[in-house]
């Protein structure tokens, strides 16, 4: 087995059958079935025991998933709210929210390497439509930069910081 | 099952059917309490009442549905769960944020074990009769809780979506921005990773 990373987590490489079977073991606990150990060991002697492993994983973790609302409190709050919120996003000092829509917030705010004010664009990581690699991301975002209108913001970069994809309009 | 229910709701509305407008809305209702209820600040969690939470992001999807099924950005239940999401954040921004009154102290005054852990309690008390046992059980629920906590946040995540909001793989792969592939890798990778912090002995003790 070679691991994936450098992560003591990951002993195994990559594997698409195997994610596969883990997808239908979730599926079945979301379904309210308790995985059939035996029956996977039979299907599937190669991963007789990483699949027992998961197996126990999961079900630790539909354990608490079947706990009610209040047992549940709190397990994985919202972490969005903290970077822009908190003032300091990237290289950006985030000063008051614009205005939001669909796809993101855009803040008023200060870039402290030039000194500048900027309306700042704040995405959620990997929204749908940048899916795919990031030259392709790249490529959408230098159209903007190309073109300016009246009524329309000149994007002058973009980057990515924790959990946001930002681009700086002028 | 839901999701074939969901698209068939879907296409009723769209052919002007008004019940299954509101019905569309209405068994997407408990999902978004376990959201709500999973992702809220623990500093809001005693304040925020997650049905107050549910009701106006189904109000507030209810005024915008006209507008999703002429787009169809997203899958519609990851569509709807965005305004939860979105109204989380508002109420995060309102109260812990700008301060209006202190959530610190209030969450003092909750007293620490947190509720949470003590509601969990209470549940196990009325499954099981052994003391021992619910120790031992109120211990490994700890125990995930923890290794939950202590996980990258894109590893949590998606077990997060997975297992505790119960999101199929589509509907996670929408969430997060990436593709099924990567959510079923992505998945793996995490629960490899909660069992080496979960520890060899837990699993051990499994029944």
């Amino acid at each position: 087995m070679t691991p994936r990373s450098a992560s003591p987590a990951l002993s195994c490489p990559a594997d698409a059958v195997f994610d596969q079977l883990v997808d239908e073991l979730i599926a079945q606990l979301q379904a309210g079935a308790a995985p059939d150990r035996s029956a996977l060991a039979l299907a599937h002697p190669d991963y007789v025991t990483r699949l027992r492993n998961m197996a126990q994983t999961l079900e630790a973790l539909d354990d608490l998933s079947s706990a009610d609302d209040r047992a549940l409190s709190s397990v994985a709050p919202l972490t969005v709210a903290e970077g822009p919120i908190a003032g300091l996003l990237g290289d950006f000092r985030i000063l008051r929210e614009v205005g939001r829509g669909g796809m993101g917030v855009v803040y008023e705010a200060e870039q402290v390497s030039l000194n500048r004010r900027v309306a700042l664009k704040v995405l959620p990581l990997a929204p749908p439509w940048t899916r795919g690699n990031c030259s392709a991301s790249g490529t959408r975002r230098a159209r903007p930069a190309c073109c300016t209108t009246p009524t329309s913001c000149r994007s002058t970069e973009w980057g990515v910081s924790g959990a946001f994809t930002t681009t700086p309009c002028n | 099952m839901l999701r074939v229910d969901t698209e068939q709701l879907l296409e009723r509305v769209v052919s002007g059917d008004a019940a299954a407008r509101g019905e569309l809305l209405q068994r997407h209702r408990s999902r978004l309490r376990r959201m709500v209820a999973v992702r809220v600040d623990p500093r809001l969690a005693a304040r925020v009442d997650p049905s107050d939470v549910v009701q106006e992001s189904l109000a507030e999807a209810a005024a915008n549905l006209d507008r999703y099924l002429r787009e169809r950005p997203l899958p519609f239940y990851p569509w709807l769960r965005q305004f939860a999401q979105r109204r989380l954040i508002d109420l995060h921004r309102r109260h812990v944020k700008a301060r209006r009154r202190s959530v610190t102290r209030e969450r003092g005054s909750i007293g620490l074990p947190d509720h949470s852990a003590l509601a969990l309690a209470d549940r196990l008390l009325a499954r099981t009769s052994s003391p021992s046992l619910r120790l031992r059980r109120q211990e490994r629920s700890d125990r995930v809780r923890a290794a939950l906590a202590a996980l990258a946040e894109a590893d949590r995540e998606v077990l997060v979506l997975r297992i505790l909001e119960g999101l199929p793989t589509r509907e996670a792969a929408a969430v997060l921005g990436i593709s099924e592939v990567a959510v079923r890798s992505r998945q793996v990778r995490a629960l490899d990773r909660l069992k080496v912090l979960l520890g060899p002995d837990f699993l051990e003790g499994e029944p």
